[in-house]
This record gives C-alpha cells, sequence and structure tokens, in this order.
C-alpha cells in the first residue's frame, strides 16, 4: 500500500467499511509509518470534535409559527382558486356551460327561423315562374254558365271554390327599351 | 383525535403525538390520507436534526430556521410529490439541503454586489473583525465557532456530505441519494472533506 491508496481509504477504515484484507493492510502501513497512524488518530478526534458541540434546537416558537403560515398559506389557495373560477366564469356559468347554453341558442333561433311561413316567398317564385295559382276567395262566387253544372258534380259542394287566375292575362314584363 | 384540525392542537398534544412509534413512512401516508396530526408528528421528529444540518450548511441559526420552516410549509403543500419508492427522510433531506444551497447561492451574489459596489474610499474601510467577542471567547463557544468556521470553509459539495455523514450520522447510500452522486464520489467525498477539517482543527484536538 502507498500513501495515496492510504489516504483513499482512512474513511472507510474510520467507518468499518473495509473487508477484512484490506483492514489488515491498512493497519500494517499504519504499524510500519507513524505519520500514517497519528494522522488516522487525529482524523477520529476531529471527528469526535465535530459530533460534540450542542446540537442546535428549534426555537419554541418554531411550531406554531409553523402552523399560523400553514393556515395563511391555506387563505391564500382558497382565495386564489376562487379568483381562478371567477375568472373562467362567463355570466355566472363554466366555459363547458356557456357553450353549451350558446349551443342551445343558436339551435333554437334556427328552428324559430325555420317555423315562420314562408308563403309570400313561395307566391313570388312562382310568379316569377308564370305559373297559374290558386287564390282563395272569402267572397261568395257569382254564379256563371257554368253554375249549374257545378251541381252535377259529384264533388264536394261544402269548400270553398277557387278562382283560377291566369296569370298571363295580367302581368305584363316590361321589356328594357335597350 | 388523529383527524383535528391544524389550529385545534395544542402544545401538549402535540409532544405526546410526536411520541407514537409510527415509521416515517407510515405517517407520511397517513398525512396524505388527510390526517394533520401525522405531519404535527412528522415535524416534531424531524425539526431539530434538519435545523442542525442547515445550521452547518448557512452558518446561521435564524436562517437555518427559516429555511426549515420553508421545508416543513413544502412538505405541507407538496405532500403528494412523496412516493413511498424513496426513504422519508431522504426525500425531505433533499428538500432541506436544497432550500439551504439556493439560500447559500443567494448570500454569495449578495456578497458579490456589495463588494462590487464599493466606492474608492470604501475599500479602505476596515469590516469588523470576525474574531469571537469577549463573551464568546468562553471556551466551549469559541471551539463550536472554529468548528463551524472550518466547517464553513469546506466547498459546498464538500460541505454537505460531511455533515450529513459526521453530524446527522446517515449511512453512505442514504446521501448518496440526497446529493444524487455516485456512492463512490460521496466516500471520496467525505475523505477529502475530513482530511481538510483534520487540517483546520488540528489546534483544538
Amino acid at each position: 500500500m502507498n500513501r495515496y491508496e492510504f489516504e483513499d481509504k482512512i474513511s472507510d477504515y474510520l467507518d468499518n467499511q473495509l473487508s477484512v484484507p484490506e483492514r489488515k493492510a491498512f493497519e500494517d502501513y499504519c504499524n510500519s509509518n507513524n505519520e500514517a497512524k497519528e494522522l488516522v488518530e487525529s482524523i477520529r478526534k476531529t471527528l469526535r470534535l465535530i459530533e460534540s458541540p450542542e446540537p442546535i434546537k428549534a426555537s419554541s416558537d418554531f411550531l406554531p409559527s409553523l402552523i399560523s403560515r400553514i393556515n395563511s398559506e391555506k387563505k391564500n389557495i382558497s382565495n386564489q382558486s376562487k379568483q381562478k373560477e371567477n375568472k373562467y366564469h362567463f355570466f355566472g356559468l363554466t366555459p363547458v356551460n356557456a357553450t353549451l347554453m350558446a349551443a342551445m341558442l343558436v339551435c333554437f333561433i334556427s328552428i324559430s327561423v325555420n317555423l315562420i311561413p314562408s308563403d309570400s316567398s313561395n307566391f313570388q317564385s312562382d310568379i316569377a315562374s308564370n305559373k297559374s295559382i290558386d287564390v282563395p276567395t272569402n267572397k261568395p262566387s257569382i254564379p256563371d254558365e257554368n253554375f249549374a253544372s257545378t251541381f252535377s258534380d259529384t264533388s264536394d259542394t261544402t269548400s270553398t271554390p277557387k278562382r283560377k287566375i291566369k296569370l298571363n292575362d295580367k302581368i305584363k314584363f316590361v321589356k328594357n327599351p335597350r | 383525535m388523529m383527524n383535528q384540525p391544524l389550529q385545534n392542537l395544542s402544545t401538549q398534544q402535540l409532544r405526546m403525538d410526536s411520541q407514537f412509534e409510527y415509521t416515517d413512512e407510515e405517517l407520511i401516508a397517513n398525512f396524505q390520507n388527510g390526517d394533520e396530526q401525522a405531519y404535527i408528528a412528522l415535524v416534531n421528529r424531524y425539526k431539530d436534526r434538519l435545523i442542525n444540518f442547515v445550521f452547518q450548511i448557512v452558518n446561521d441559526r435564524d436562517q437555518a430556521e427559516d429555511i426549515i420552516q420553508d421545508t416543513m410549509l413544502k412538505l405541507y403543500t407538496h405532500k403528494h410529490y412523496y412516493r413511498n419508492i424513496a426513504k422519508f427522510s431522504t426525500w425531505i433531506y433533499t428538500i432541506a439541503g436544497n432550500f439551504a444551497k439556493t439560500e447559500l447561492r443567494k448570500k454569495k451574489t449578495r456578497k458579490v454586489t456589495n463588494n462590487s459596489q464599493l466606492g474608492p474610499e470604501d475599500r479602505d474601510y476596515d469590516p469588523p473583525s470576525n474574531d469571537p467577542s469577549p463573551e464568546k471567547l468562553v471556551e466551549g463557544d469559541y471551539i463550536s465557532t472554529k468548528i463551524h468556521e472550518a466547517i464553513e470553509k469546506l466547498p459546498e459539495h464538500f460541505r454537505v456530505v460531511t455533515v450529513l455523514r459526521d453530524i446527522e450520522k446517515l449511512p453512505y447510500e442514504e446521501i448518496s441519494s440526497i446529493v444524487e452522486v455516485p456512492l463512490g464520489t460521496v466516500k471520496s467525498r467525505i475523505n477529502r472533506a475530513r482530511l481538510q477539517l483534520q487540517k483546520d482543527l488540528k489546534d483544538f484536538i
């Protein structure tokens, strides 16, 4: 064993970490070298010296002050979570609920729009396509030459007779002079 | 009594509960399940040991106590971060050691800043001596001061492992886990730190 190997093994020797042959070699080196033996003894005493001072203890108000810090931390956490909740609320609704409500509102509006009767638009499209339109009349119809034949008909007479209007005769499209 | 809220616990009860023979791992498991009494028992079990450990690193009693308060607060707020794969003592020493190292770095930064901000006339100023006051020259106190000075002189990575081994008496394997370096490195650091301490303290042995 040389000097470097000896120095590397001092701690292991003092902590009983060496195997039996290693320990024997170490002790042999110490016995043959007085300086090495003194160094080992000196380190052993240094370790005892380091252990000797009275261990420091926590002050008497350590626990109460820790508990008060924990309580204030708890309050902070609950305040922060409340603020977070408020921050992410829309009109008192969570983001998920707000999205659902918005979707339901859109559906309601679109259904409502589709339920409005669209007769006027059909009428206009019929005009454009020159079709004849059945216009219900509230006035009783004036009997004409075909009146007798209506009675001979087997069709339902309780319903209001409808007039057929020929739109071709009444509406004239103005041509562009150009 | 085990589920009493924290603010209702009397000092007497706290002292009694710290005497229960639960293992650290059982206590932290109970605390994770909402038993705040288990937390108090852990604090009582570790507060002195940790203050002693941190004091050797920062060399300031009040600061050491503040650091351990922060450590215990972190234990309270981050209890679910502990997983039962390591020893509880390893975990809590790691937290305290990290806080202490951070504080040490802040201290160094403050020192550097203060020195660099000195004007030319300030440089002639003789700072107050660090020698112990007459009251502190009582032998025991004086030796304690010298021991702390010698430990403080060690490089940070030597100091932490030495304190954990020679003052806290932790096994090498646990120190290796706490400082997150291989076992061989821990042994080598402890050996070199001991040689350094022997040189610095040979007048007192």
